[in-house]
C-alpha cells in the first residue's frame, strides 16, 4: 500500500482497528482525498469486515464534509487563485501546499486535461515530457505529504503512559482488539501496559512513535504479518528497533491468549 | 459557436503524415464546432494509443486516463453530471482488447454517451503488433507466423449485446463520418462508431486503397433497415473474411448498422440524476433512522 506505484506519488494509508475506527476513518478518508487530491487507502482485513459486534451509536455530529480547493459550479474567472498569468485555468497549478484548485467539468472557462501522463500546469502531456516541467510537477505533488501530516489522524494511546508501563506495545489495524483484551487480563495481575495504535500508517508518524518508544522501558511490536512491516517502518523512520516482536501470519487474527502469553513472557524475562 | 480552430489546439499532432487520425479529428472537430456546444457542455475521454495522443490536440474538458479504461472513466463522468455530453475515443487494442470487458458492459448498460473507436487493426503506437481486430493469418512483428485467432467483431458483439446505436465509419470519407458522428451525438443511449482508420506506417494490408475498394454505404443500400437487429448482425459477419480477399469477395459495409430510437438508458434508471451528484454531497446525510433499525 505504501510502496505500490508506477513512479512515486503521495498517498495516505490508514488502518482502522475496529468498527468505530472504520466508520470515523471512512469519512475522514473522503475528506482527506478531497483536501489533498490524492489517493487515500483504508487498510481493512477480513477480521474487521466479517464479524459482528454490538456497538454504541457512532458520533454522527462529528461527521463533516471537507471538499478542499473545489469549484463545482459558476465561472472559473471568479477564482483568480486557480488561474495562470494569462487568465487560463490551470488544473495542476504549482502551489505552495501542492494542491491546486479542482474545477469540475461544467464550470465555465475551466477547460482542462486530466492526464495520467506527466503534464504541465494545464494538463498537456506533450509539455510534461520536458525535464523541468516533470520535476516541478513531481515536487508539487510530493509537497502534499507535508500537508497530509497536519491533517491525518494521529496514533491512539491506550493503557498507562509508556513512562509508567512495565511493557509498551506498538500495534496497527485489528490487532487493537485482542491486544486491548490481553491488557485487561494483565491488569488484575498488577502488570501495567501502554499501547500505541498506529492509525495513520502513511505518512508514518515517526515523531510520535519515537517518543513513545523512547519513553518506554520494554517495547513489543505485535503485528499480523510474517516480515515485520510495522517494525520495518519503525527502523526506517525512527532509526531504532524494538525489544520484542510477535507475528501471526496463518491467515487468522491474533487471539488475546497469544498476546497475553507473549507479554507475560516478556515481563518474566525483563 | 466555437470555431474549429478553438476546438482543436494549435499544436502539430505527432501522428504520421497520412494517418487516418487526422481525418477523424477533422470530422469530429467540425461536428463539435457546428454543434454549437460550449466548452463546459461536453467532456472528452481518451484511452491509450496513437488516438489517445489526440488528448493533446483538442481543447476541451478532457480526461486522458489509463489503457483500456476510457469507458469506466466516461461512465463515471456521465453518471455524476447528466448535463454533460460525454465523448469517448478509444483504439481497437485499447477498446476491444484491453478494455474489451468494459466495452461489453457499457453496451449492456446503455449509458448515454458516444464512443468512437479508432480501428486500424494494428497496434500502431507500439510499432505494429497484432491487435484484437487484426485479420486472421496477418503477419506482424508479434505474430511472425500469422495471427492465429479470429478478429473481434465489434459491430457484431455490440449488436448481439443489445446496443442501441451501432455505426461504422471510414476515415477516408470525412463527410460520411461527420454524418455518423452527428447521429451518434444526437442519440439517447450508448452510441458506438467504429471507424476504420488506416495506419499508414504499420498496416500494409488494410490501407486507404484497400478500404476504398471494398467499402459501401448502407445509406445507399436499397431496403437496408437499420432497425433490424438480426440484419445488422448478419452484416457484421463481413468482419470475417480471407486476409487476401479480392475487393469483390469481401464487401465492407459502412454506415449505421443498427439504431433504436427510444431505449431505456442507464441514466433513466437512476432517479438521483435529477441533478449533478456533487449537489447531493454538500452536507453529511443523517443516517440515524437507518441505524435505529439495528
Amino acid at each position: 500500500m505504501i510502496h505500490a506505484a508506477q513512479g512515486e506519488f503521495p498517498r495516505v494509508v490508514m488502518a482502522p482497528g475496529d468498527r468505530e475506527d472504520a466508520f470515523v476513518l471512512a469519512w475522514k478518508a473522503f475528506n482527506l482525498a478531497d483536501q489533498l487530491q490524492t489517493p487515500v487507502v483504508i487498510l481493512g482485513d477480513s477480521y474487521l469486515s466479517d464479524n459482528r459486534e454490538s456497538i454504541p451509536y457512532y458520533d454522527l455530529d462529528a461527521v463533516t464534509v471537507e471538499r478542499g480547493k473545489f469549484v463545482a459550479e459558476g465561472d472559473i474567472a471568479d477564482h483568480p487563485e486557480a488561474l495562470g498569468a494569462d487568465g487560463q485555468y490551470f488544473r495542476y497549478k504549482l502551489t505552495e501546499d501542492g494542491v491546486s484548485v479542482r474545477a469540475l467539468p461544467g464550470v465555465s472557462g475551466a477547460t482542462q486535461l486530466v492526464n495520467s501522463y506527466e503534464h504541465d500546469e494545464y494538463g498537456w502531456g506533450s509539455a510534461g515530457e520536458m525535464a523541468t516541467v516533470r520535476s516541478a510537477q513531481d515536487e508539487k505533488r510530493m509537497r502534499k505529504m507535508e500537508l497530509a501530516r497536519t491533517l491525518v489522524p494521529p496514533p491512539a494511546l491506550f493503557g498507562v503512559p509508556p513512562e509508567a508501563a512495565d511493557v509498551s506495545l506498538l500495534v496497527f489495524g485489528t490487532t487493537k482488539g485482542p491486544a486491548l483484551e490481553a491488557i485487561r487480563w494483565l491488569e488484575p495481575e498488577g502488570v501495567r501496559v501502554a499501547m500505541m495504535q498506529v492509525v495513520t500508517v502513511w505518512p508514518f508518524p515517526a515523531e510520535e512513535v519515537l517518543s513513545f518508544l523512547d519513553a518506554a522501558k520494554t517495547t513489543v511490536i505485535v503485528e499480523g504479518n510474517l516480515t515485520g512491516q510495522l517494525q520495518g517502518l519503525v527502523r526506517q523512520h525512527c532509526l531504532r528497533d524494538v525489544d520484542h516482536t510477535l507475528h501471526r501470519y496463518d491467515g487468522r487474527p491474533f487471539s488475546p491468549e497469544q498476546i497475553y502469553a507473549k507479554l507475560t513472557e516478556v515481563i518474566a524475562g525483563a | 459557436m466555437p470555431e474549429v480552430s478553438e476546438v482543436t489546439r494549435a499544436l502539430k499532432p505527432t501522428w504520421c503524415p497520412g494517418c487516418g487520425n487526422f481525418n477523424m479529428q477533422k470530422a469530429l472537430s467540425e461536428v463539435l464546432s457546428e454543434s454549437g456546444m460550449r466548452f463546459e457542455e461536453y467532456v472528452m475521454v481518451w484511452g491509450i494509443g496513437c488516438h489517445g495522443n489526440g488528448a493533446d490536440f483538442y481543447r476541451s474538458q478532457g480526461f486522458h486516463g489509463l489503457h483500456g479504461r476510457a469507458l469506466p472513466v466516461a461512465t463515471g463522468i456521465a453518471l455524476t453530471n447528466p448535463q454533460l455530453k460525454v465523448i469517448v475515443e478509444m483504439g481497437d487494442g485499447d477498446g476491444y482488447g484491453i478494455g474489451g470487458n468494459h466495452f461489453i458492459h457499457s453496451v449492456r448498460r446503455n449509458v448515454n454517451m458516444t464512443a468512437i473507436f479508432h480501428n486500424n487493426q494494428i497496434y500502431g503506437l507500439t510499432t505494429g503488433q497484432a491487435s484484437p481486430t487484426s485479420d486472421q493469418f496477418m503477419k506482424t512483428p508479434s505474430t511472425p507466423g500469422g495471427v492465429v485467432e479470429e478478429p473481434v467483431n465489434p459491430v457484431g458483439v455490440a449488436v448481439a449485446q443489445g446496443a442501441t446505436f451501432v455505426a461504422r465509419g471510414f476515415a477516408g470519407d470525412v463527410p460520411h463520418l461527420k454524418e455518423l458522428y452527428e447521429q451518434a451525438l444526437a442519440h439517447e443511449g450508448f452510441a458506438i462508431v467504429d471507424v476504420f482508420q488506416p495506419c499508414v506506417t504499420w498496416n500494409k494490408i488494410n490501407t486507404f486503397k484497400w478500404y476504398r475498394e471494398r467499402a459501401y454505404k448502407l445509406e445507399e443500400t436499397p431496403d437496408y433497415d437499420p432497425t433490424s437487429r438480426t440484419k445488422a448482425f448478419e452484416l457484421s459477419m463481413s468482419t470475417f473474411h480471407d486476409l487476401t480477399c479480392a475487393p469483390e469477395e469481401c464487401r465492407i459495409p459502412i454506415g449505421v448498422f443498427y439504431r433504436e430510437e427510444k431505449s431505456f438508458t442507464y441514466q433513466d434508471g437512476l432517479p438521483q440524476l435529477d441533478r449533478p451528484l456533487w449537489q447531493h454531497a454538500q452536507q453529511p446525510r443523517d443516517i440515524r433512522s437507518i441505524l435505529e433499525k439495528f
